[in-house]
């Protein structure tokens, strides 16, 4: 293994400012983008349909704590072949052309992309030609292109970085530390009514095919099985109770 | 939680102590040309308890822990799972009970029931 | 009264203790809010918002208007297009019994919002503040016909029909809330009473069942095991089968002998001969008699 001293400037004038270059970019790009985005406005039917999966969902998940007839009653209600909300429901198909989409995609583009190759490319061009940290684990010879961009020696150890693929390592891997910075738990956060408000918001996630979605659902609520998870529950708690009293645990 | 922020500090510290020593080490390896091999024990067994420490005392100061969800089940009463807040009516003897200033209405004139 | 002794810290941390646990204790909120936080609301910092809403709910349940109309009039100042508190508003407006005016606001929000789930649920609020049951079952149920998977709707539409006493809808609406809550013994114990009281054959076994899933969930809820006993009362001297009538007795003795061991360590008596015999013979008096 190559022991290679570097020169410790280069610890301060290129290791260290790529870590800070990077995780400021990344909050002026966050900050950005808030301004930049407008808001989501969400369909009614989208919100109607979000809502539906949800409730099918929970009947597939839990339906086993109702009485068959109420079960029966809901599987009728989404899946009929007449009446069911999943055959009936027809929604105009979803089109990829749409210009809100479009915005949304240019926008995203512009916020993530550009900032990372501009500052790439600066980046290779002011610190190229040296090495600029090993990292402290081997590597094996393929991640030599991915982590030596620049750098071209063959016999040189893959553990050791150039500086354009440090900060490439940067940028991936300071996306955690920003939702630490960024989306501190904020205690005011925490009502019942902002939660509900989230679950909604969440619920109105939907994606962008419904048609599909919508069979999928069927399908898998056509499949369930009711199985009535109360039907022993009366021999169980007497068996139980020939033991042992009864605590606050969960049989199953 | 002071403790803990004591504690944190100190693991921190601990922990900075631990990689500077480690950088020192290579430094005197480096200088009196041995190869290096591993570090030695009692530096990794520092920055690994350090690091422990530290990160317990951030999720002590964080939150209380609390427990998990499934013993709690059978905790709830029906003082608090029947408030729906977004139900919430407001015409009940909450205004004339809690309120200091509260005056009575009018009354009709009881003497003409008479 | 202690109210007045907290400090800062610890009178936010109780308020968000309620806030969390989901409690309506609005007279406390107030006292809370008045003697230790009113004069330092700047301090609350990223808190001052949502304690002002939740002081402002609180002020309403207890007639203090004025106290609402300061909370509301910080929040205006901050947020002066919110809906969210034009929906504060339209409450303000509902406890000052200006009904109408406060359906206006609420429209107008749901004009400017159609996916605003709040001021749809204030409207049937209101309608059933005005004791207009029925239009507010209706109203209900256009809500959760595009909003259908809003626990909280159809656990206050349960408590509707409970109101007009149509049982069946009410059970329906109880299991959708049992769907998102499959281990609370509260929503098992609920479902259990509304069977046992549309009564009949089935609907007392289905009771049973309920009450008996709620006694796993949790072994102290005293509903549950005097719902249990009197199910399997009216199991055990009904006309079913041997098996099952054998199998009810021996809970219905078993549901018994647990009542009597909760209501002693309740009432810290540990010999109370006279209180569980009284006990007894007023299990007689609980059950439904049909004619």
């Amino acid at each position: 293994m190559a022991e290679l001293l570097i020169d410790p400037k280069i610890r301060g004038w290129v290791f260290l400012p790529i870590v800070v270059i990077t995780f400021l970019v990344g909050i002026i790009r966050h900050y950005v983008s808030i301004l930049i985005s407008s808001s989501k406005k969400v369909e009614m039917t989208q919100l109607q349909d979000s809502q539906a999966m949800i409730r099918a969902r929970l009947l597939r998940e839990n339906g086993k704590y109702l009485t068959p007839q109420a079960f029966a009653m809901r599987k009728h209600f989404f899946n009929n072949e007449e009446s069911g909300y999943f055959k009936t429901q027809k929604r105009p198909p979803a089109t990829p052309n749409s210009s809100a989409m479009l915005t949304d995609l240019v926008k995203g583009n512009f916020i993530n992309v550009l900032p990372m190759v501009v500052i790439g490319g600066w980046i290779n061009w002011m610190f190229s030609g040296f090495v600029t940290t090993k990292v402290p684990f081997p590597l094996t010879f393929r991640f030599k292109p991915m982590l030596q961009r620049g750098v071209e020696l063959q016999s040189l150890d893959a553990s050791w970085v150039s500086s354009a693929s440090w900060y490439f390592l940067n940028v991936f891997g300071l996306r955690n530390i920003y939702t630490l910075v960024l989306g501190e738990n904020n205690a005011a956060d925490q009502t019942q009514s902002m939660q509900d408000q989230m679950s909604l918001n969440a619920a109105g996630q939907m994606p962008q095919d419904p048609k599909q979605a919508f069979k999928n659902e069927w399908e898998a609520l056509e499949i369930v099985e009711y199985k009535s998870a109360l039907q022993n529950v009366c021999e169980d708690l007497l068996a139980s109770n020939s033991h042992e009293p009864i605590e606050n645990n969960i049989h199953h | 939680m002071g403790v803990y922020k004591i504690v944190l500090t100190l693991g921190l510290i601990s922990l900075l102590h631990s990689g500077y020593s480690a950088a020192q080490y290579r430094t005197f390896l480096r200088i009196s040309e041995q190869e290096f091999e591993s570090l030695p024990l009692d530096i990794s067994i520092q920055a690994i308890v350090s690091f422990a420490v530290v990160v317990y005392s951030i999720l002590s100061i964080k939150s209380d822990w609390k427990l998990i969800h499934a013993t709690e089940i059978g905790k709830s009463s029906w003082d608090t799972f029947a408030n729906i807040q977004s139900f919430y009516s407001f015409n009940h003897r909450g205004k004339a009970l809690f309120n200091p200033d509260y005056t009575q209405p009018n009354l009709p004139n009881m003497d003409l029931l008479n | 009264m202690m109210n007045e002794d907290l400090s800062f810290s610890e009178a936010r941390d109780v308020l968000r203790k309620w806030r969390d646990d989901n409690e309506r204790k609005s007279d406390e909120v107030v006292q809370v809010f008045e003697y230790c936080l009113a004069d330092k609301v700047k301090k609350l910092g990223n808190e001052k918002l949502i304690i002002l809403e939740q002081v402002f709910i609180a002020s309403l349940d207890c007639g203090r208007i004025k106290l609402a109309e300061d909370c509301i009039r910080v929040l205006i100042s901050e947020f002066p297009e919110s809906l969210r508190i034009m929906k504060l508003k339209s409450m303000l407006l509902e406890a000052l019994e200006r009904y109408d005016d406060a359906l206006d606001v609420l429209e107008s929000i749901i004009k400017r919002d159609e996916t605003n789930a709040g001021p749809r649920k204030r409207k049937v609020a209101i309608l059933k503040a005005k004791g207009q049951i029925g239009d507010a079952i209706k109203e209900m149920c256009d809500y959760l016909k595009k909003f259908m998977s809003d626990q909280e709707a159809w656990h206050e539409l349960c408590n509707l029909y409970l109101m007009e006493g149509d049982y069946n809808k009410a059970a329906f609406c109880m299991e959708e809330v049992l769907l998102h809550n499959p281990y609370s013994h509260l929503i098992h114990q609920r479902l259990g009473d509304i069977r046992y009281t549309i009564g009949g054959q089935d609907n007392i076994e289905i009771a049973k069942s309920y009450y008996a899933q709620a006694i796993k969930l949790n072994g102290n809820n005293l509903r549950a095991l005097y719902g249990l006993y009197l199910c399997c009362n009216h199991i055990a001297l009904s006309k079913a089968q041997i098996a099952k009538r054998k199998e009810a007795q021996k809970l219905a003795s078993w549901a018994l002998q647990k009542i009597s061991e909760i209501t002693e360590k309740s009432t810290g008596k540990s010999s109370n001969l006279t209180g569980v015999s009284a006990l007894e013979a007023a299990f007689g008096n609980l059950d439904i008699k049909t004619n």
